[in-house]
């Protein structure tokens, strides 16, 4: 389960990879690596209110978010695809949140891997 | 499988792409390839891949192009449409237009994924298997081995069955027993342009007359008592193929009148329907009797008879084959070899000639029941006379040595032809030399005399 210290619940990626510690990393690493980007992305396009570009990256990012198991990010992210998709201005505090909420996610991976790592 | 089952992905989000390949690659018969974007993929479809995954929300142009685009190169190729979210009327969409399933990308996608491709494995493998057997059937119903002999006769059988085979004329053949009509049919089906189709016989004489309308169009649930489910006909299940209706001869004259319908209208109507099903089926029949004296009795329509004529091939009986005999025979000596794994036995000159000798009442079929027993008798590498035995089934009863009065005799003789012509009794009083009078006479001193 997704708590309030850990962000991220990899029940699932344990789950579908029969705990294939190796892929499981590399599939975090990949996460880490690209989210950063993605989500400036996305708030670049929310506040110039391009809400295909919302649309698209937002519905790119909710698989493999879910699929980490965060659960907070993956509702912020389906708002915005749902305002996007209705032709909504999308929320500036959703964005907000889903900056700090991704950061947190980042943080927290960063973390497991490097203790990862250390085993 | 011999083969790799080569899958396609196409999908431009990188996290999502390396998922659905570590997926797809856990089964070490896959062998997947890559794609970011759907023109990389377009210019790699003529390797014909078994499978194409395809995103639904590419970055560069619409899936929906995409899939055309694999759809018009090859309808064969099964693509896999999947999406980020779950949008009904989008599968329902891409399933009408021909794509294999729809998947959303959730915690289901890696069994569903893995569900598909084993379906469409043991697809494929039916596939290989289909193409193998049609190659069988190709092989077997080739004109040059199938069908044995160059006699005279058989000479002008094989060019009617060549003219056959080049158009969907309908094809009525004729002739005795154990001739091998059902063989010149399939021979006929299977090197025609219906090939691909089905081949369905059905034999009119072995289907009891309440049952032939069912059995021939097939019914709707309820349509008569014991009609517990829907049920297709033969025609239906012939369609795009070839169906061979023999015994034609026997079909009694209500049905007649259906089966023209059918080739007037081409289309037919189940029992118990009221919905009419268009059908493109290639029709051969087939009858030992001969139907234009049956047409003249009133016994089969007039009409029909000139719509099945079509063209007419005449099998000749195996004694009027001349060496074909032999010939069939060695066919025969090397089919039972091969089939009991002993090797094959040649014939002694005097065992060829009393097989040369006999009439063959049963024809070909007799004649490969003979040699089979013969494979069996036979002690030494070749096949001696004394292990050919003819044990002629139709045997009559004037050959019947019974010790009984001439009278009986003469009654077993009448009775044989009246049976043989259908109590046609211009035919039966032709052939023994009587009067009508006399026959009619005998007719009922049989009655008074308690025969039957």
């Amino acid at each position: 389960m997704e708590s309030n210290s850990q962000p991220f619940d990899l029940s699932l990626l344990v789950k579908q990879s029969n705990n294939d510690r190796e892929f499981i990393r590399s599939m975090l690493e990949l996460f880490v690596s690209r989210m950063a980007e993605m989500v400036k992305n996305l708030e670049i396009a929310c506040n110039k209110n391009n809400l295909k570009i919302a649309y698209s990256l937002s519905h790119k990012m909710i698989p493999s978010v879910e699929m980490i198991g965060s659960k907070r990010l993956s509702a912020l992210l389906k708002q915005v695809n749902l305002q996007a998709n209705q032709g909504e201005t999308i929320n500036q505090d959703v964005v907000k949140k889903i900056i700090s909420e991704s950061e947190q996610v980042i943080n927290a991976l960063a973390l497991w891997l490097e203790q990862e790592d250390s085993l | 499988m011999p083969d790799k089952f080569n899958v396609y992905i196409v999908e431009d989000d990188e996290w999502y792409l390396k998922m659905l390949t570590y997926h797809v690659e856990l089964d070490p018969d896959n062998e997947v390839m890559v794609f970011t974007s759907g023109s990389e993929m377009l210019k790699n479809l003529y390797k014909k891949p078994n499978l194409i995954t395809l995103d639904y929300s590419l970055g560069e142009v619409n899936a929906d192009e995409i899939f055309e685009k694999i759809i018009d190169f090859d309808p064969e190729i099964p693509v896999v449409i999947i999406s980020g979210q779950e949008n009904i009327s989008t599968a329902v969409e891409m399933l009408k237009k021909g794509a294999y399933d729809y998947i959303v990308k959730n915690e289901d996608t890696k069994s569903r994924l893995w569900n598909i491709i084993k379906n469409l494995k043991a697809r494929v493998n039916l596939k290989t298997e289909l193409t193998q057997l049609r190659e069988e059937v190709k092989q077997k119903y080739d004109f040059s081995t199938s069908l044995i002999g160059d006699s005279k006769p058989m000479k002008a059988v094989f060019k009617l069955m060549e003219k056959a085979t080049k158009t969907n004329i309908t094809v009525s053949i004729t002739g005795e027993t154990g001739t091998g009509k059902e063989m010149v049919a399939k021979g006929i089906h299977y090197n025609s342009a219906q090939k691909k189709g089905p081949f369905v016989a059905v034999n009119m004489s072995a289907i009891p007359s309440e049952l032939i309308e069912s059995e021939l169009f097939g019914h709707e649930k309820g349509s008569f008592t014991g009609a517990t489910s829907q049920r297709i006909g033969k025609f239906e299940e012939a369609n795009g193929g070839t169906i061979f209706l023999d015994e034609i001869g026997d079909l009694d004259l209500s049905l007649q009148a259906k089966i023209l319908r059918v080739l007037q209208e081409k289309e037919i109507t189940r029992v118990g329907g009221n919905k009419s099903k268009s059908i493109g089926v290639r029709i051969i029949v087939a009858t030992h009797k001969n139907l234009t004296e049956e047409v003249q009795y009133k016994r089969f329509r007039e009409d029909l008879y000139y719509r099945l004529l079509g063209l007419p091939i005449h099998l000749p009986p195996l004694k009027n084959r001349g060496n074909d005999i032999i010939k069939l025979a060695v066919f025969f000596i090397d089919e039972f070899a091969k089939e009991n794994k002993i090797n094959p036995l040649s014939m002694s000159s005097a065992a060829v000639e009393k097989l040369l000798s006999y009439n063959y009442p049963g024809n070909v079929r007799e004649l490969k029941a003979i040699i089979d027993l013969s494979m069996v008798m036979a002690d030494e590498k070749q096949i001696m006379p004394g292990d050919i035995i003819f044990n002629p089934v139709r045997s009559h009863p004037m050959l019947i040595i019974d010790e009984k009065p001439l009278r009986s005799y003469t009654f077993d003789i009448l009775k044989f032809y009246l049976d043989k012509y259908n109590n046609n009794i211009n035919r039966v009083s032709e052939i023994l030399e009587l009067g009508k009078s006399t026959i009619y006479r005998m007719i009922k001193e049989m009655e008074n005399n308690g025969v039957e």
